[in-house]
Formats: structure tokens, C-alpha cells, sequence
């Protein structure tokens, strides 16, 4: 009898301290985060939210990883109609578009920027005002940018006669083709080229480097009102043809188009790539490889770059709760107050005074992040319009065709024309 | 009489006629919810305008459906057209190479389980890795094929790269991957063949092709059925390794209907479209499949 009735006290005990827990731990504001960093990248972030954890006992932000692409956006779309969407995500300057104009992430406003305590001045100014707004309210804010550049093989640079100091390497589409005519080599005699002045890239770094041609000629592919395709015309032409001709004219580009081009880069097959900032730490981690980086060739007058964001949306919640959004604001702010350990995981930093740090100055595995951030400042963002992935995949697909000879580059660009024009009429 | 019928139904024991039915509710059940009902609102879908967010779905009546058939890029259709060619070179390939497989094995007598093993092993891993396995393999720089190749003085080759060669690199891809599965059956439908026919046969002076033709054949035929039908349907719906080998490219000659379904639904948020193009996929299917049970007699029995 009298044990029995310890044994409740006890439960009765427990309970209590149960409840009296749960209510302490109430005062903690949980928050989820959803990113699509699925490599290295994604481990960088898991460190900086753990750090961000340990310094805010009563925020708790609990990362969730993606895999990005499709399955990403859509299942954040879901999330958003199921009323079960994270407290903050992950979204590309070319996703906010399809999220905004839906009404699926929050805008933030005049108050909301107070709380994150950033400014126009702290930023690039094309990474602040163009990478996470749509028709004229900002959506999203920007984490990073990234860009295209050259990685060059520093040996073979050598071997070419050419130097690999930042300052020599090549800058105009001209000065990279004779470079590239200097590294293709046939090694062993036969009458075939065994070693590539530069590896075909990957299939969407090709359409990066194609709409970055038109710009650099003072041009653009959509129309101003964005409603047509403006792929042929001279400049879509004259861009598209550099391209063809480093596979066909100057025989410098590997004419066999794969999947997965950057071992040919690291083995030394090829002397250069065309790569993303990101690509970084695939450098750092291939054996042997003595690398450095200069920026993507400007193959026209103007000197412009394309490039893109990573930035953080606050997606629509089922019911809205001002201390998660402000928890949600709170954690977006730290991890740009921590812009530089981000910058690591291979970006260049969306924040000017990254920029100023001696580490980012001057740590040799910084060295892509820190040629690639030169295009900030003369960076563009891609067309803010709802079917960009519809109308992107058009275009790989038309490089492609004109690369192999499918199709000459005139052809190419009427048919880009005619089916863009069609995914624009159909807006979605 | 009909009053004791009745309390039949009320039995609760083995003579209630529902009893059966009981072990087949809870399959019944979850297959109701996760599988009918879901293929029924697919059809609801593919007759509204729904992006996944934003406006509600609206109703158009057939005009997805329109749309698909008559839209400018046309890929549809070219999607459809290149899964009809993986089906020309994967289901042949299927239905008839891993049956000489499987009576290759089956007459070996030595080494028999490794056999077994080999051509069943590559099924069991997932798609996402043999596909990633096979771009290096195939890779047109540093691949192992072009190494090989290389030595014995051949040039070197992108297999996956050229529209030429693209879809029937994916389809021996697939080959390797997917052959266990009607190799299995195979083999169990000829280990079900009584030996004593082929004895018999042998003594009235049937040579082997006679022994295959005559006894093999027929006695296989509803595995055969089976299998045709099996694989007709899985080369419709080929997918994963085409999306990872080739991305669908070059220049799409090797995108697929459901690679094309899935990034219409998926990456262009037009889930209106992409059910739609199941439908048009389903029914195709089902033709297909009537066809094969014609060809094949089902149900019409066969004794010796």
C-alpha cells in the first residue's frame, strides 16, 4: 500500500516537472529552416546554424536539407498550400518570381528591414536591389551572388609559355582564345588534340556564358516589356558563334559535350574549365591540381556579368506569429553579420564589407570568391519573369544543338525565338 | 430459405460469405486511398489550370489536353516519340535476350548460382548510382570505356553525347541494370517445365530447337505474357536513368514522356499539363497491354 502510494507521488512529481518543463521550454522560439545545399555547402551552413543556436538560448533554428532543383521549389510550394511552410527558406533570385507573384513568400518591408538592421549601402548594388525583389518589392535577401569564372591549370599555363599572375590573365574573348590556342596541344603526335585548351562546361554554364555574351555586346534577349524572345539578331548571333567557334574555328574547346566535365579539368586533359565560384572546393580537393582563377572573358564591349543569389524568403504561414517572423529576421541577420564563414562554402559575399577583411583578402583557398566578387559591382541578374526554368531549358537545349552542328546558329536562335515567345505568351 | 440466407451475412465465422473479404480490407483500404483515389483526382486535375500555388485551380475543360498535342516547342510529342524509341530497343531486348539468359543458365551445370547472382545483382542497387557509375564509365575524356578502347587502337567515343548513339546507350545501360528481374522469372517459369516432356520428346527424336519451340515456348507462355506486358509498361515509363545519364539531351533526343511529365509538373509548376499527360500515357498503356493479351491467347489453356 504504502509503496503504491509512493510510486504515485513520484509519477505525480514527474508529471508536474513535465509540464513545469514544457513551460520553460516555451520561452524558446523554434524555427525551421529549409536550404537546398545539399554538398560541402550545406555542412558550412549546419556549422553556422549550430553556432547561431549556441549563441540565442531562446531561438532554436532547426535546418532541414533539400535536394535542390525541382523537388525543392515545388515541395516548398507545397508546404506553402498545405500551411505547414518553414519559417525561412532558401530561394534563387530566379525562383522569387513564381513565389512572389503567388503570394507564397512574405514581403519585406520598411519594419522588417529595421530588425535585420541592413541598408543599401552595406550591399553591391545589384545584389541588394536586384537579386530578391519582383516588380519593384523585395522578396528576398541576398545571402551571397555567384558567378562564372576561368579556372586555369597553373602548370600548363607555364608549359604555354603564358603567365598565371592575376594581372596577365586573359580578360577579352580574344586574349582567351589565343590562350586557349596555346594550351591545346596534341602530345602524343597522332594528328588528334589529346589535351583541350578548355573543357566543354556543363550544359547550363553554357547558357550562363551565352546570355553574359549578349550583355557584354549591349544587348538582351527578351524584350524590354519581356513579352518576346530577342535571341536572333546580330548580337545573339555574334554570341552564340564564339561559342561554336571554339569547338569548330579554333579547335580549342573539347568538341564531346558530357555530363560530367570537371575530372577532365582536374586530370589535366583539358588546361581550363568554365566553372561557378562554387566550384572552389572541388579545386581545393583535387589532388595535384595547381589552379588559379580569372574572371569569365568579356566577349563584347561592355564589361558585364551574369550572376545569381542565394536569398533567404520568409514563406506565408498558415496563421502568422510575429515572434517566429521576428526570430525568423533575428537569425537572417546573424548569419549576414557572418557573411565571410558563408563565403567559404564557395559564394562571394553579397555584403561590401566582407570585402575588407584581410582573410578574404588574402587566403589563398579564397581565391575564386575573391577574383569572381569583382563582378558584383558589374553584375546582372536574369530576367524576373514566373517561366524562367521553362524558358532556361530552351535555351541549354539550343546550345546544344548548335554546338554539335545540329542546327546552324542562325536556326538555333529563330527556333529559341519561337518557342520562348510561346512560354511567354503562356506566362506560367 | 432466403431468411436463412440472409443471416448468412451475420455469421461470424468462416460460412459468412463475407469472410474473405475481411483479410482483403486493410490492403483494400490503404489501396483506396493512397492508389484509386488519387489516379481518380489525377483526372480532375488534368481537366483544371493549377500551378500548385497561387490562383485556384480553374476549370478548362479538354484544352490541357489540346494544348499538349498543339503547343509550339512541341515536346510532347518528341518526348513521346523518343520513349517509343527506347521501348523499340529496350523491350525486344528484355523480353528476349534475358530469356536466352535464363535457358543459358538454366542448362549450365557448373557455376550456376554465380551466374544467378551476376545478372540479378545490378537490379538491387538504386538507379541514381548504376546511372552515375556508367556517365564515368562513359565519360568521353576520362571514361574507362574510351581507356579500353584506346588500347586496342580504337578512336574514342561519347556515347552518351551524340544523338545517334545516345538512346541505345541508355537502353543497354538499362539492360544491365534491369535484366534480373525477367531473368528470375524465366528461370522459375523453366524450372517449372516437367523434365519428363523433354525426355520424351528426345526419345521420339526432337533435336533442341524442337524441344524449344515446341515445348519451351508454348509451356512459357503466360511468363512470357507477363513479362512482354511488364516491360512494354516499364519502358513507358523509363525515367530515372535517362534523367540522370543524359538530362534528356543532346538537344532533347533523349527526353522521355515521364521525364517531360515530371518537369512539366514539377519544375514548371503546370500540374494541369502533366496530368493530362498521364492520362494520354495511361491510355496508350492500355491499348498496348490489350494488344499483348491478344497476341499471347490469355486464358486460353494449354495442355500436353
Amino acid at each position: 500500500m504504502r509503496k503504491s502510494l509512493r510510486v504515485i507521488v513520484v509519477a505525480a512529481a514527474l508529471a508536474l516537472l513535465l509540464v513545469l518543463g514544457s513551460g520553460i521550454g516555451s520561452a524558446k522560439v523554434t524555427i525551421d529552416f529549409w536550404t537546398l545545399f545539399t554538398g560541402p555547402d550545406g555542412r558550412v551552413m549546419g556549422e553556422l546554424v549550430e553556432r547561431f543556436n549556441e549563441e540565442h538560448p531562446d531561438i532554436e533554428v532547426v535546418m532541414q536539407i533539400l535536394p535542390w532543383g525541382e523537388p525543392y521549389y515545388s515541395r516548398l510550394a507545397t508546404s506553402v498550400v498545405s500551411g505547414e511552410a518553414p519559417h525561412v527558406a532558401i530561394c534563387h533570385d530566379y525562383m522569387i518570381p513564381r513565389f512572389a507573384s503567388t503570394n507564397a513568400v512574405l514581403p519585406i518591408n520598411e519594419s522588417m528591414l529595421e530588425v535585420l538592421e541592413l541598408g543599401e549601402d552595406m550591399f553591391y548594388d545589384a545584389v541588394w536591389n536586384n537579386s530578391g525583389s519582383y516588380e519593384g518589392v523585395r522578396y528576398g535577401i541576398p545571402l551571397d551572388f555567384h558567378g562564372f569564372g576561368v579556372y586555369y591549370n597553373v602548370d600548363l599555363l607555364h608549359e604555354a609559355g603564358l603567365s598565371s599572375e592575376p594581372d596577365a590573365l586573359p580578360v577579352t574573348g580574344d586574349e582567351f582564345v589565343a590562350a586557349l590556342m596555346k594550351m591545346t596541344k596534341d602530345l602524343d603526335g597522332d594528328g588528334t588534340i589529346d589535351r583541350w585548351g578548355i573543357i566543354a562546361p556543363l550544359d547550363w554554364f553554357r547558357a550562363w556564358s551565352l546570355w553574359a555574351g549578349v550583355w557584354q555586346n549591349g544587348g538582351d534577349f527578351l524584350s524590354e516589356d519581356k513579352t518576346r524572345s530577342t535571341w536572333n539578331t546580330d548580337i545573339g548571333r555574334k554570341a552564340l558563334q564564339f561559342q561554336v567557334d571554339l569547338i569548330h574555328k579554333h579547335k580549342v574547346m573539347s568538341p564531346e559535350l558530357s555530363v560530367n566535365p570537371f575530372l577532365a579539368y582536374y586530370q589535366g586533359q583539358a588546361a581550363t574549365m568554365i566553372s561557378g565560384v562554387w566550384e572552389v572546393l572541388g579545386a581545393e580537393a583535387a589532388e595535384g591540381l595547381n589552379y588559379t582563377v580569372g574572371n569569365h572573358p568579356l566577349i563584347g564591349p561592355e564589361k558585364v556579368y551574369a550572376i545569381g543569389s542565394h536569398t533567404f524568403v520568409l514563406p506565408v504561414q498558415a496563421k502568422r506569429d510575429a515572434e517566429k517572423e521576428r526570430a525568423a529576421l533575428t537569425f537572417i541577420k546573424w548569419i549576414l553579420d557572418n557573411n565571410l564563414d558563408w563565403v567559404k562554402a564557395g559564394q562571394c559575399p553579397s555584403r561590401l564589407d566582407v570585402l575588407e577583411v584581410d582573410e578574404f583578402r588574402n587566403a589563398p583557398y579564397l581565391l575564386p570568391q575573391r577574383t569572381i566578387a569583382e563582378q558584383g559591382a558589374y553584375g546582372r541578374y536574369l530576367p524576373k519573369i514566373i517561366p524562367w526554368s521553362r524558358v532556361q531549358e530552351r535555351i541549354v537545349s539550343g546550345i546544344e544543338a548548335a554546338l554539335l552542328g545540329k542546327k546552324t546558329v542562325e536556326q538555333t536562335l529563330a527556333d529559341m525565338d519561337r518557342e520562348i515567345d510561346a512560354i511567354l505568351a503562356r506566362g506560367r | 430459405m432466403a431468411r436463412n440466407n440472409r443471416r448468412k451475412y451475420f455469421l461470424l465465422n468462416e460460412e459468412n460469405p463475407l469472410y474473405p473479404y475481411l483479410y482483403l480490407l486493410p490492403y483494400l483500404t490503404l489501396f483506396i486511398i493512397f492508389i484509386a483515389l488519387p489516379i481518380l483526382e489525377s483526372m480532375r486535375i488534368s481537366m483544371y489550370d493549377w500551378s500548385l500555388i497561387g490562383p485556384p485551380p480553374r476549370y478548362v475543360g479538354l484544352s490541357n489536353y489540346e494544348y499538349i498535342f498543339t503547343e509550339p516547342t512541341e515536346l510532347f510529342l518528341h518526348s513521346l516519340k523518343n520513349t517509343v524509341q527506347y521501348a523499340v530497343g529496350a523491350v525486344p531486348l528484355f523480353v528476349v535476350g534475358s530469356l536466352f539468359l535464363a535457358i543459358a543458365v538454366d542448362a549450365v551445370k557448373r557455376w550456376k548460382g554465380f551466374f544467378q547472382i551476376s545478372f540479378v545483382m545490378p537490379m538491387v542497387i538504386n538507379v541514381a548510382a548504376i546511372s552515375i557509375i556508367w556517365i564515368w564509365i562513359f565519360d568521353p575524356t576520362t571514361g574507362l570505356l574510351n581507356y579500353y578502347a584506346g588500347l586496342i587502337g580504337l578512336p574514342p567515343q561519347n556515347l552518351l553525347g551524340h544523338e545517334e548513339t545516345a538512346m541505345w546507350t541508355i537502353v543497354a545501360v538499362s539492360f544491365w541494370w534491369g535484366v534480373g528481374f525477367p531473368f528470375l522469372v524465366y528461370l522459375s517459369g523453366l524450372q517449372d517445365i516437367p523434365q519428363t516432356m523433354y525426355d520424351a520428346a528426345r526419345i521420339d527424336g526432337a533435336n533442341a530447337w524442337h524441344c524449344f519451340k515446341d515445348i519451351t515456348l508454348p509451356l512459357l507462355r503466360p511468363t512470357l505474357l507477363f513479362i512482354s506486358v511488364m516491360q512494354i509498361i516499364g519502358a513507358f515509363q523509363v525515367f530515372g536513368q535517362v534523367y540522370i545519364l543524359t538530362g534528356g539531351g543532346p538537344y532533347d533526343s533523349t527526353r522521355v514522356v515521364v521525364q517531360h511529365m515530371y518537369l512539366t509538373g514539377f519544375q514548371y509548376f503546370e500540374m494541369g499539363l502533366a496530368a493530362a499527360m498521364a492520362w494520354v500515357l495511361f491510355c496508350i498503356l492500355i491499348v498496348f497491354t490489350l494488344i499483348q493479351f491478344r497476341v499471347f491467347r490469355f486464358g486460353e489453356r494449354l495442355e500436353y
